[in-house]
């Protein structure tokens, strides 16, 4: 059976049927277009959460050090750091000291935006990405020194310092909390940067506990909360990591762990872990819902095809009177069937793909995510992020037309030609 | 397989019945059919109305089974064929010509014209080269890109010859071919059927017109499922007697 013979056939047939032609399509193109918007937004967030992460080390983890205000012994700076020597599972642990309320000036104007964290030295280990483009980092003298120093993120030298040439921001003097500290450093920009890790700026976490005070946990007022970055020599180790951590506080307060301490620990990896199911999860869903509508639109075209093959008896005798087998009038339905929902498949990416972008464009986040939402970048417009999505999709709807028309086709192949022949 | 020997009748119906059930009543559309037709041979099978003329056509065809009985086309067992060997027969061996011309609406002359070539697995441009001599041969290249609307009905029937021609078969099966043409244009027809004869085609033609049948070389007479007669077309015999007094 010739393929071009049936697809002129099917077009045909379109064309002299519009109406039900439409009505056959719209499950199809629906079907397609949303599965394209819904992949196309799926990829975009999967690979923000791929780009946030990048920024930092696969073996970090974040812990928040709970101690008793009053009846423990509380672990130091000094302590945490002495687990880089100790454990075989620790190579670089810092302070993260956040500054809130840090009202950055530059010549009496403020960056809305900004950040301010306090970290020491070893930050630089657990987010590669903070190198520094002009300058340098914070390095250990301005840590033991309490120095007024900072290294802002490019978005502040631009928009705060107002310098183009980086190495013209080194130097000047910002105000953070009203104290003057001087740029050491500008880090390199982060692209794309949809979390805006271009307004955080690292100062040495020894100023930034002198300008923010004791941190008491919030909600748990009689414990103060240090909060550490802490680097593993590999992604293997987080339990071991975690438990280590949990042996230096039951040591310094000589209780079991867990009575006058508590550790919480969350690693980059478990964190990126369930922002992915997040994602994966709502595509899911949506995705179902999108399937739903395929397989209506499967249904419709079996239906159309069904009274395409009664209506067309005649053709089918005759087809069969010159000489059609059963697998010839069997492939001209089957193919028709996937030609029309080829048809409904390229019109629902024509539709699906533009309006995946216009949805990318304005959406801006979505609620979902161990932070409490997932920013889509507008900007992401590659080849493979718009087309993929075209593929599976329209894949899907002709995957769905052949099984749909394969019980039309086989109603086809089983008339008797005399019957056919009929009036 | 059996030999096929060239004294070996092209087509042997041996005892054919073909009984329809409806509720009660058995309709004997053919009933004990016995015929042989010779390679080359030019029959007229003639009857009244429901007398089994396109039922024993449509068996010789391969579009239809009988109920009972054996039919060998050039010395093969039709009847313990399958499906795919008989659809071979039918592009190969069998053309076939209708009353309402059966050409598929949708498609262009040529088109309907490649059907056999197209199932033969004949390629695309060879098929519109055969196709467009065809429709030459019966008068209607210029047309070859109309489709059947735009054709009378002797134009139509003669696309139907072209297109029963595509196949090169040995055996052209033609139920009433002029019966909705006028006298003109069916002679016309006729005489298309009677060169394929002189070629050597074997024709076989159904018909109510006892003067087409009459330019046959033999004609067969059914009466309810039998055979009434079968010879030359000058007896009086061979005529239906009650659509001549009509
Ligand atoms: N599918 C069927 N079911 C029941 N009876 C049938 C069927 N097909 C044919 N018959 C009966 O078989 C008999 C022979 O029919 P057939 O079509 O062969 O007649 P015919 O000689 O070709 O008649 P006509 O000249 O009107 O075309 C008729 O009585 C008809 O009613
Ligand atoms: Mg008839």
């Amino acid at each position: 059976m010739d393929i071009k013979h049936a697809l002129g056939v099917a077009l045909r047939n379109l064309q002299a049927n519009k109406i039900r032609c439409a009505q056959m399509l719209l499950g199809m193109v629906i079907g397609v277009a949303s599965a394209v918007v819904i992949l196309y937004m799926g990829s975009n967030l999967m690979q923000g959460v791929s780009d946030f992460y990048s920024a930092y080390s696969p073996s970090l983890m974040y812990m928040g050090v709970y101690t008793s205000v009053e009846k423990s012994p509380r672990v130091t700076v000094g302590d945490m750091e002495g687990l880089i020597a100790s454990s075989e599972y620790i190579t670089a642990v810092s302070p993260l000291v956040s500054v809130e309320d840090c009202n950055l000036r530059y010549n009496g104007e403020t960056l809305a935006d900004a950040q301010i964290k306090g970290v020491s030295e070893q930050f630089l280990q657990m987010k590669p990405a903070c190198q520094a483009a002009a300058g340098r980092f914070l390095q250990p003298l301005d840590i033991s020194r309490r120095q007024k120093v900072c290294v802002i993120g490019s978005a502040v030298a631009e928009e705060l310092l107002g310098c183009q040439n980086f190495e013209d921001a080194l130097g000047q003097t910002l105000k953070i909390r009203g104290e003057n500290f001087t740029v050491i450093g500008v880090l390199a920009e982060i692209q794309p940067d949809l979390e805006k890790g271009n307004y955080e700026s690292y100062i040495p976490y020894t100023t930034a506990k002198q300008l923010t005070g004791e941190i008491i946990a919030p909600l748990q007022e009689d414990y103060y909360l240090d909060i550490y970055y802490v680097n593993l020599n590999s992604v293997d180790n987080i339990i071991n990591g975690r438990d280590t951590v949990r042996a230096l506080l039951a040591e310094v307060s000589g209780r079991p762990y867990g009575e006058t301490t508590g550790l919480f620990s969350l690693s980059t990896r478990t964190s990126q872990k369930y922002d992915r199911e997040c994602v994966m999860g709502l595509v899911g869903k949506l995705l179902g819902v999108s399937g739903i509508v395929l397989l209506v639109g499967g249904v419709g075209i079996m239906n159309v095809m069904l009274a395409a093959v009664s209506e067309r008896r005649r053709e089918i005798g005759i087809r069969k009177a010159f000489g059609a087998n059963n697998p010839d009038i069997r492939r001209q339905f089957m193919l028709e069937a996937f030609y029309t929902s080829g048809f409904g498949a390229l019109l629902g990416v024509l539709i699906g793909m533009p309006a995946g972008w216009l949805v990318c464009q304005f959406m801006g986040s979505v609620p979902i995510g161990y932070a409490g939402e997932l920013m889509i970048n507008p900007d992401l417009l590659d080849l493979s992020s718009l087309l993929w999505p075209a593929v599976a999709a329209s894949a899907a709807a002709l995957l769905l037309g052949v099984l749909f028309g394969y019980l039309p086709a086989r109603k086809a192949e089983q008339l008797e030609i005399v019957d056919c022949m009929r009036e | 397989m059996a030999e096929f020997k060239q004294e070996d009748a092209l087509i042997r119906l041996e005892n054919v019945f073909k009984i329809y059930q409806t509720g009660e009543t058995a309709v004997h559309a053919l009933d004990g059919v016995t015929l042989d037709i010779n390679r080359g041979e030019f029959v007229a099978i003639v009857g009244a109305s429901g007398s089994g003329k396109s039922t024993c056509m449509n068996i010789i065809g391969c579009l239809d089974v009988p109920t009972s009985g054996s039919y060998h086309l050039a010395g093969e067992d039709v009847l313990a064929m399958n499906d795919d060997a008989k659809a071979k027969l039918r592009n190969k061996t069998l053309g076939f010509i209708f009353q309402q011309y059966n050409l598929i609406p949708k498609l262009n002359l040529c088109e309907n014209v490649e059907l056999a070539m197209l199932y033969a697995g004949m390629s695309a441009g060879e098929r519109h080269k055969r196709s467009l001599q065809l429709l030459e041969q019966v008068g209607l290249a210029d047309k070859a890109n109309n489709v059947p609307s735009q054709l009378s009905g002797g134009q139509q029937q003669r696309v139907a010859i072209a297109r029963a021609l595509a196949g090169e078969p040995a055996v052209i099966l033609a139920d009433e071919p002029t019966g909705a043409l006028d006298s003109q244009t069916g002679r016309e027809v006729l005489g298309y059927l009677k060169l394929l004869n002189n070629e050597g085609r074997t024709i076989i033609l159904i018909t109510h017109d006892n003067a087409i049948a009459r330019q046959a070389q033999r004609i067969i007479r059914l009466e309810d499922g039998k055979i009434v007669y079968d010879g030359q077309p000058d007896s009086p015999e061979a005529v239906v007697q009650a659509e001549v007094q009509a």
